[in-house]
């Protein structure tokens, strides 16, 4: 396992992904009071831009990145039997791919 | 290789007395356990409210029933907990804030905030 995350890019990834998250969870907050979505044609229209797109694409990459690290924070923390602990992290890496593949197809069907 | 410890233990939760600095830690800690458990209805509720026009409807009322709006709070309190919590560590990694008495105020203010936020929350709904 050569290229296992250190401690230090672990540390950064979830920095990084910090500030992506927030700051598009600031945008959005911002756009939705300026533009309510009220019903199915116009959520779906906006879906079709590509910046939205992208920009959501790169939330959902933000977001199982910074939640990959937080969970290996906790289970690395409190788990101390190493193969409880490998099953575990196995686990989390399973599920967040799962997540993956379900945000992915989501993507491809709505945008254009 | 273990040395057995001669150090002090002490884990009367009730009698621990933390300083808020810890609470708002560990608290920033559960709420994100909290958001990453509610990600799948998160995505689902994504998913149905792309699909069509009645998925769009029925995710619109999903507030409605005392079970959901409970956990529409709990999640709120969540993000906002987590998010400012998340903040303030940003800034003190920054070398922001990192003084005993500001990085008290600080976590004050987030504890607070998010509150505050779940008592908004609570009211609107």
């Amino acid at each position: 396992m050569s290229h296992q995350v250190t401690g230090l890019r672990a540390w950064l990834l979830q920095r990084l992904s910090a500030l992506y998250l927030s700051g598009y969870l600031l945008w959005a907050l911002v756009y939705f009071s300026l533009h309510p979505v009220n019903d199915y044609a116009a959520w779906r229209a906006l879906w079709m831009q590509p910046s939205m797109a992208i920009g959501t694409a790169l939330l959902f990459i933000a977001l199982l990145v910074h939640a990959w690290v937080g969970v290996r924070d906790v289970i690395l923390d409190y788990v101390r039997p190493p193969l409880l602990r490998l099953s575990l992290l196995a686990l989390l890496w399973g599920w967040l791919l799962v997540l993956a593949v379900w945000l992915a197809r989501i993507l491809t069907r709505v945008t254009p | 290789m273990t040395i057995p410890s001669k150090r002090p233990v002490f884990f009367h939760l009730l009698q621990l007395q933390l300083p808020v600095t810890a609470l708002v830690s560990i608290a920033h800690r559960v709420s994100g356990m909290v958001l990453f458990l509610a990600l799948p209805a998160a995505i689902w509720l994504l998913d149905r409210s792309l699909n069509d026009a009645e998925g769009f409807a029925a995710a619109g009322h999903m507030l409605e029933g005392w079970p959901l709006q409970l956990a529409v709070l709990v999640l709120l309190w969540a993000l906002t907990h987590h998010l400012l919590a998340g903040l303030r560590l940003l800034l003190i990694d920054a070398e922001i804030g990192v003084e005993r008495a500001t990085a008290r105020r600080t976590a004050w203010a987030v504890g607070i905030a998010a509150l505050l936020a779940l008592a908004v929350g609570a009211l609107w709904l």
